[in-house]
């Protein structure tokens, strides 16, 4: 699923896009496009910082000590110059060579997991931390909303042919959440799993595809085992974090899911953009 | 300096019968998914790094959290920081024995490598020095200047890493194309890598020669079937334009 499928005909419109000012300037000169990529680069770890520290205070880790409404108005400018660097040289990306992304499945998922994105961090995460960890009826709604999306996107990432290894960062950083802020017995558990994994993924590369030399039959097992983990690693940071051992306001739990996706929601964006160029342009 | 030894961790770990090609480096550059992945989880991976690193150098400067003591960043965030710097660092590590050879030679790299040692030695002076006088400048909004500095090489620092980082997909300064005896020649080692590129270049000219000579013998057979080839080639190339919209 791309651009290209969907929008058949934007393809005039952005035949031209790469003739308007100052698109030509920029692709002359041998320096702005390098600038303008390291711009992105620098913009999308600001992002990172923005949105994994209210995420985190969700989730009632990290700085603990602080108002969750203090976190979330000390990095709001951040987030916002972030997202306006990030829009403005992602344009510019896009209009110095409109059919790679029109093409491209990754760039599709990128758009898309965009929404969900910009609802949670600019919408609940905000209304959420500015009320000090009360969520509104309306925080709940839209929240609903935006794991449907994220869900949506996420599907729509890990079966398309050429960008769905992508997805194994969303699920190293789901992975990484649950190592950092699990029970010990929960990490332990998890931390053999993986390590099965791992060892399953050696044996299959050397007993099937070495001696078979069979490439497709490896691709097909990396895929399911990849999904499997995903699904496993999904399981493992539902359960740790719906789970209390005091009763807890029903609230407190959906916070601390809405801080998690609130940060996966953005590896997904920046995880489905670093594939645009890996993958091939395919549907 | 270290050309050989890398030059043979590009060569020979994992090689077999001696072919260069079937090492490890080789195949990690080679790979489909493999270094894509490494090099994805390098760049997500900025974003925990250098993401919490900034708010931390940003409480340092007294620009942001002015009511948080800098002791509950120290405490709380910064974890999360040298979390993100091992991963940043393994999966970096791992993407320099893709390419060492390459890598080592370019001037971005090393650059890059010049101010991660910048940053480590601006750590540990701020580390071992200034964080000694901690009680008195923890609850202030505006920390004392030795403070501001420290944090003010720290994030400039890890922006010229990640911005040089980013600038060695590009090549503008490769060997090749710069001139022997200037600066940029001088700072890449350029010189090791000419003579390794030189050599390689040699081998496939007497290789070229070599295969020449026997073409030459079978060019006097082909040369009918040739000809009839030239007459089928302006064919594909019409046909070739027309499908190119359609796409």
């Amino acid at each position: 699923m791309n651009f290209a499928t969907l929008l058949p005909e934007l393809k005039p419109a952005l035949d031209t896009l790469a003739t308007l000012w100052p698109i030509p300037l920029i692709k002359s000169s041998s320096w702005a496009m390098p600038m303008i990529l390291c711009l992105h680069v620098l913009a999308l770890t600001v992002l990172g910082g923005a949105t994994i520290l209210p995420g985190l205070r969700l989730m009632n880790v990290g700085m603990t000590s602080v108002p969750a409404s203090t976190i979330e108005r000390t990095v709001r400018p951040w987030l916002w110059g972030a997202l306006i660097v990030l829009a403005i040289t992602g344009l510019i990306m896009v209009a110095v060579n409109p059919m790679k992304v029109y093409r491209s499945p990754a760039f599709f998922v990128k758009v898309f997991a965009l929404i969900p994105a910009l609802m949670l961090s600019l919408g609940v995460v905000r209304s959420i931390a500015s009320r000090d960890g009360v969520l509104t009826q309306q925080a709940r709604i839209l929240a609903a909303i935006a794991a449907a999306l994220w869900a949506a996107a996420i599907l729509i990432f890990a079966t398309s042919y050429f960008a769905a290894p992508g997805t194994l960062h969303i699920t190293m950083a789901a992975w990484l959440i649950v190592m950092a802020f699990g029970a010990n017995r929960t990490r332990i558990v998890l931390g053999a799993i993986t390590g099965v994994i791992i060892v399953w993924m050696f044996f299959s590369t050397m007993l099937l595809h070495n001696p078979l030399d069979d490439y497709d039959l490896v691709m097909e097992i990396d895929r399911y085992t990849a999904r499997v983990f995903a699904l496993i690693v999904g399981c493992f940071l539902l359960w740790e974090f719906t789970r209390t051992r005091t009763p807890e306001a029903a609230s407190l739990i959906a916070n601390r899911l809405i801080g998690i996706l609130a940060i996966l929601a953005w590896i997904t964006v920046t995880a489905a953009g670093r594939w645009i160029g890996l993958g091939g342009g395919g549907g | 300096m270290f050309h050989d030894l890398l030059q043979w961790l590009q060569d020979v770990p994992g090689a077999t019968d001696g072919d260069p090609s079937t090492s490890w480096s080789q195949q990690l550059a080679g790979s489909l998914h493999l270094w894509a992945l490494t090099e994805g989880t390098h760049v997500v991976s900025l974003m925990l790094f250098a993401g919490t690193i900034l708010m931390v150098d940003l409480r340092m400067l007294g620009l942001a959290f002015k009511g948080v003591p800098y002791s509950t960043l120290n405490s709380k965030v910064l974890p999360l920081t040298i979390a993100g710097f091992v991963l940043v660092t393994l999966t970096g590590l791992v993407l320099f024995f893709s390419n060492p050879v390459h890598y080592y030679h370019s001037v971005w790299f090393r650059a890059k490598v010049l101010f991660i040692f910048i940053a480590a030695a601006n750590i540990f002076w701020f580390h071992y020095r200034i964080q000694k006088s901690l009680p008195e400048w923890d609850n202030r909004p505006n920390p004392p200047v030795a403070v501001k500095v420290a944090a003010g090489i720290s994030l400039a620092s890890w922006i010229f890493v990640i911005v040089f980082g980013r600038l060695m997909a590009f090549v503008f300064f490769e060997c090749e194309s710069m001139p022997p005896g200037s600066f940029g020649y001088a700072f890449a080692e350029c010189e090791s890598e000419m003579r390794a590129i030189n050599e390689m270049n040699e081998e496939f000219s007497e290789e070229a020669t070599e295969e020449a000579g026997e073409e030459a013998v079978d060019e006097t057979v082909e040369e009918p079937a040739e000809g009839a080839a030239d007459e089928a080639a302006p064919d594909a190339a019409t046909e070739a334009t027309p499908a190119e919209p359609q796409e």
